[in-house]
């Protein structure tokens, strides 16, 4: 809300200065956001004397002038205006000065002369209108005194940020009361018109929606409406508001002025009787705000005889508008229900003012006053004549009765408050207080503060008051949870992320949504991941895996030229169930980078295959446990170089080759490798104690060379062999894989080394034997395997 | 024995004048070698009387061990020389690149939430997680914030096509825009006394210079029978001042939030002008980092928690936000970017 140091001085009795208040603003909760202070803006700002003015040299219409601003302080200004003379006492702006509207003065050369400030007109030091010529001061001052010396009053503009729950500051007034609590001034009086005595209205009205608890108005005959004086579209400007017409404007002022919104009709253009009631659905409003809105039921409505011509609380209708051609006006200033007037402004999407100020709760007994007010200031400007003030239903205010015991100041704030203090402030603030027994107190609040229901708001009120800064700084006594309580999920997350990056990987954050195309690319899109309301196509889709954001990130930086990259994140993934964390790992380019030593050989689904075993033991699974399958990875992945980790029944990754389809779509290098863990899926699994022991006994190796069909799988091999030679197999490796003519057509030949080893004894050479020949046959059986 | 003596320094002598590895063979084999000249004298003791036998062994022999232990020496020192000589000339220039291998990077957003968690960790709070995609329910109902309340417009959710049914009504299922979603469900499993801090994304419907749609808050609660507005301030304190590592003045200003009750807002001495006044902190020497407040009795009874036996505290904080200040990044919108330069250079080891 905009509002300039005057108008806040209207209502309240100050000496503070505007700084002063900007900063009283702010401990009271009314975070100021912009603030211009139009005395701060005559800062260097100095009675000056021109000694002498001489022609510019190269301008017709500029001035040289030796301007007197100090004893012995003489400077060069350069001013074009008419009036500027020998022996004239200026207003010298000197450099340092901040004009209004940030206009900064400094050293200048103008047209080659120098020029060390400026002389003001009144318009630029923003004390007045007038701008033709520069301000002749009038004064006995002598030369160098600064010129605020001699401004009675500057203006100062605010622009505070109103939380929702202090509709109690939705108006300058407001403003000035709560500044009046904090004692940083007097609340001004309201003089109050007198229209108990006047004409009878000729229009009636009648209430039939419970949403309308109270309905005045006032009526002025033969006004003639006028564009508005230059004070009030001062006013009006500074608050960001366009004047319209002389009517609508006092409407508008007193809102701002007083936080009731009011409501002018054209007489002449309602047809009939006015009644307030519920919409039932289908009606339509040409609105003041310029748009045709096709109401829902519940609406609070006002309509004449034709029909609706107002959404009560939220915007007036065209038809029935103030114009300049008004001669009797209908003036409303009613009571609506918040709630209602919430919906109805979410449905049609009107942001009124008026909406604004109904939403968060209106002064009941401030209605009556804004519309007396208000019709004496349109009597003031137009004419007319004001009709006698009627009212249906009612105004008045039943607060609740809060139970206050003071001691919470203590016990819930923290703060040493006595009590004599708590209540005095209340009662500053305009409560009720009665003792009704040792430390409590029946508290009723004012009529302006309407959402005062418990005693917390209570202790936040005298805490505003007297300052947050007061309350005191402590520590709350040690608690005996730990970091022992943490969730499993927190704890797999953050692991998660630091292996990645102990694997070389670097971390990403990308977006949880993405396009519908990349979704496409990656999965099914599900209907109800999709957002209704997203910023932009682009991001409207829920990320089902993380892979299509370190893809897009890949390809990114691919552009700018990185083409070897080992990026990972982990976060949130989305499907049918839910959410679930996932971390995920993608490798483009070089195993390194090409380099004098290292050769540019491309990072594959095997070093690949290696980070994710690495990965997940730094999760603590058992490596040893996991079991590999050929199929199942999801469709994104090269189907012959992908796989599915499972580990205890569970599918816990999968890893593999981007599909060269998709690579190609996503302008991705082929054979880009990546893989997925679900580590939700890896929860609760905590490594167990193991017995530990070395042996001492010595371990030798087997070396076998099979020779098998092409399309046995080498681990299945490894298995065979290692699950034979249980329990002396410490370790089984592949260390030769040779396919070619000497071996045979679709064969291959796996060579494969395991080392056996005892706990309790030196393996006698029958018993190698004999666990090497079991190793042997097993193969041979199981994959019609041959020995080379 | 005069002749042992004799031969000893002479092979000793020898052994000595040696120049190489060829030439100390040739020594060794005069003197040691199968007719060399002490093997010779050991080859006929059996000839010597018996009485002189002993002594004229116990002579060879010993000279026989120290001649051996010279050319052993020699021989060593020749390798040696050889193997400097060698080395000499594999001399690499170690100026020239590493073998590249890389360094990974933490993002800082994900680091700065680690740092703020072990700070919190000391300060007695575990971290709690809750579901990104929220119903109403939980994100503003529960929270204080019922359906015609204005604050809701302030918060440009995100919202879904798909309902949920909860307390027997229909929840729009959306995506959270605040982490407070947490108090509630970590206040239903976990009870009171509690104090948690919970860190995760969230999002907005906004988009600009200083916006992204997506973004990261930490929530912190702390309820007990004697939790005052005080311990708010301490905790605050400690917090904010070792994560500035720096002694931060903190303001606090009246504020609002539907959750708590009083509520405040809190800023701190701007960090780059230290209060004096920059463009950063718009000229007021102050910058707003996190809304904090009593807990709100009906956000209690929505947890679960009975506000006539146990009160506290909530707060909520931008990490982007703090990073930001801590680190001097000036471009929110390089957090989701993935710029592989922006977070080499911003990026935060292990
Ligand atoms: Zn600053």
């Amino acid at each position: 809300m905009k509002f300039s140091l005057n108008w806040l001085k209207q209502h309240l009795d100050t000496n503070k200065s505007a700084q002063e208040i900007a900063d009283q603003l702010n401990r009271l909760g009314m975070e100021v956001e912009e603030f211009e202070d139009g005395a701060k803006a005559l800062d260097n700002v100095v009675v000056g004397k021109i000694v002498s003015r001489v022609q510019h040299p190269n301008a017709d219409t500029l001035g040289v002038c030796q301007v007197q601003v100090g004893e012995n302080d003489i400077r060069q200004i350069v001013c074009g205006a008419p009036n500027a003379r020998d022996g004239l006492v200026v207003a010298a702006a000197l450099e340092g000065a901040c004009l209004p509207g940030d206009f900064k003065i400094g050293k200048s050369k103008l047209r080659g002369e120098t020029s060390n400030g400026m002389l003001c007109s009144i318009k630029e030091l923003g004390i007045g209108d007038e701008y033709d010529c520069i301000w002749e001061v009038e004064t006995d001052l002598p030369v160098g005194t600064p010129i605020a010396k001699l401004v009675s009053s500057t203006d100062a503009m605010f622009d505070i940020d109103i939380t929702p729950n202090r509709s109690d500051v939705l108006s300058v007034r407001g403003v000035a009361r709560d500044l009046a609590a904090a004692d940083f001034g007097t609340l001004k009086p309201i003089a109050e018109k007198d229209y108990t005595a006047g004409a009878n209205q000729n229009k009636s009205v009648t209430i039939e929606n419970d949403d309308c608890s109270f309905f005045s108005s006032l009526e002025i005959k033969d006004v003639k409406n006028t564009e508005s004086p230059a004070w009030l579209v001062e006013y009006l400007e500074k608050a960001g508001l366009r004047p319209i017409n002389a009517i609508a404007d006092v409407t508008n002022f007193v809102m701002l002025s007083l936080g009731q919104p009011l409501h002018a009709y054209d007489a002449d253009k309602v047809k009939g009787n006015i009644t307030v009631a519920k919409s039932k659905g289908g009606e339509t409003l040409e609105g003041l705000d310029g748009s045709t809105h096709t109401l829902k039921a519940d609406a609070i409505t006002i309509n004449d005889e034709s029909g609706v011509i107002g959404l009560g609380g939220i915007v007036g209708g065209e038809s029935t508008s103030v114009d300049e051609s008004t001669v009797n006006v209908f003036l409303e200033a009613a009571h609506f229900n918040k709630t209602t007037i919430t919906l109805t402004g979410q449905a049609l999407q009107v942001n009124t003012d008026a909406r604004y100020r109904f939403e968060r709760g209106i002064d009941p007994l401030m209605t009556k006053i804004a519309l007396t007010n208000a019709a004496e200031i349109i009597a003031e400007l137009c004419g007319g004549e004001v009709s006698k003030i009627e009212t249906v239903g009612t105004d008045a205010y039943n607060p609740k009765v809060i139970k206050f015991d003071v001691r919470k100041m203590q016990t819930f704030a923290g703060v040493d408050v006595d009590e004599n203090e708590c209540i005095t402030t209340l009662l500053k603030l305009g409560f009720n207080c009665t003792k009704v027994e040792d430390f409590i107190y029946d508290v009723t609040a004012p009529s302006y503060m309407n959402i005062c229901n418990n005693f917390a708001d209570l202790i936040e009120e005298i805490l505003r008051i007297k300052g947050f800064d007061t309350i005191p700084v402590t520590l709350p006594a040690a608690s005996l949870r730990t970091v022992t309580d943490w969730d499993d999920i927190t704890l797999i997350n953050r692991r998660s992320r630091k292996n990645l990056v102990a694997l070389g990987y670097t971390e990403c954050l990308n977006y949880s949504f993405i396009s519908p195309k990349l979704t496409e690319t990656f999965a099914q899109p599900i209907e109800k991941l999709v957002l209704a309301n997203p910023i932009s196509e682009e991001l409207s889709h829920m990320r089902q895996t993380l892979i299509p954001g370190l893809v897009e990130s890949v390809v990114k930086n691919a552009k700018r030229g990185h083409q070897n990259l080992m990026f990972a994140e982990v976060g949130k993934v989305f499907n049918e169930q839910g959410e679930k964390l996932q971390a995920a790992a993608l490798r483009t380019g070089t195993k390194v980078e090409k380099s004098w030593n290292t050769t540019a050989e491309a990072a594959t689904v095997f070093d690949m295959k290696a980070d994710l075993i690495k990965f997940l033991e730094s999760l603590d699974v058992e490596i040893d446990k996991i079991m590999l399958k050929d199929s199942g990875a999801a469709k994104y992945y090269h189907p012959g170089r992908s796989a599915v980790v499972m580990y205890k029944g569970k599918q816990i990754a999968q890893f593999g080759e981007l599909h060269p389809f998709v690579a190609k779509k996503m302008f991705l290098k082929a054979g880009t490798v990546a893989f997925e863990v679900e580590l939700e899926s890896l929860l609760n699994d905590r490594k167990g104690k193991n017995d530990f022991a070395i042996s001492q006994y010595q371990a030798v190796k087997r070396d076998f060379a099979f020779i098998v069909d092409e399309s046995v799988k080498a681990g299945d091999v490894l298995m065979s062999v290692k699950s034979a030679c249980r329990p002396l197999a410490k370790s089984a490796s592949v260390f030769d894989l040779y396919e070619g003519s000497e071996i045979g057509e679709g064969k291959k030949s796996l060579a494969i080394s395991v080392t056996l080893q005892s706990d309790e004894k030196t393996l006698k050479d029958d018993e190698i034997n004999k666990v090497a020949d079991k190793a042997v046959k097993a193969v041979e059986k199981r994959f019609k395997a041959t020995l080379r | 024995m005069q002749n042992i003596e004799q031969l000893k320094s002479a092979a000793l002598q020898a052994v000595e004048n040696s120049t190489d590895i060829k030439s100390l063979d040739e020594v060794r084999v005069q003197f040691l070698g199968k007719n060399g000249e002490i093997t010779s004298i050991l080859k006929t003791l059996g000839k010597l009387a018996p009485e002189d036998r002993k002594t004229v062994a116990q002579s060879t022999n010993e000279a026989k061990n120290e001649v051996t232990d010279a050319i052993e020496a020699k021989k060593q020192a020749f390798e040696l020389a050889q193997l400097e000589e060698k080395l000499a000339t594999e001399k690499l220039d170690l100026t020239l690149p590493e073998t590249p291998y890389k360094l990974g990077k933490r993002h800082p957003i994900s680091a700065c939430i680690e740092e703020l968690e072990t700070i919190f960790a000391r300060l007695g709070f575990s971290v709690a997680a809750a579901n990104e995609i929220e119903n109403e329910h939980f994100n503003f109902t529960a929270l204080n914030i019922p359906a015609e309340h204005p604050a809701r417009q302030d918060h440009d959710t995100f919202y879904f096509n798909d309902f949920e049914e909860f307390n027997g009504e229909q929840q729009r299922k959306l995506l959270r825009t605040q982490t407070s979603n947490t108090q509630i469900h970590a206040m239903q499993a976990k009870g009171a006394p509690l104090r948690i801090i919970a860190p995760g994304r969230v999002y907005r419907c906004d988009s600009d210079l200083t916006h992204t749609p997506q973004f990261h808050q930490i929530e912190g609660l702390a309820l007990d029978k004697d939790l005052t507005f005080s311990h708010l301030k301490g905790v605050l304190q400690v917090f904010l001042s070792q994560f500035f590592e720096r002694d931060v003045k903190l303001r606090f200003r009246p504020s609002y939030f539907p959750f708590t009750e009083p509520g405040t807002e809190v800023d701190i001495e701007c960090v780059f002008c230290e209060g004096k006044g920059c463009r950063v902190c718009k000229q007021t020497g102050f910058i707003e980092v996190l809304g904090a407040g009593m807990v709100h009795e009906n956000v209690l009874k929505a947890g679960g928690i009975n506000p006539e036996e146990y009160q506290g505290f909530a707060f909520g904080l931008g990490v982007e936000r703090l990073t930001m200040l801590k680190y001097g990044i000036n471009d929110l919108r390089m957090f989701f970017d993935s710029q592989n330069e922006f977070m080499q250079h911003f990026g935060k080891n292990l």
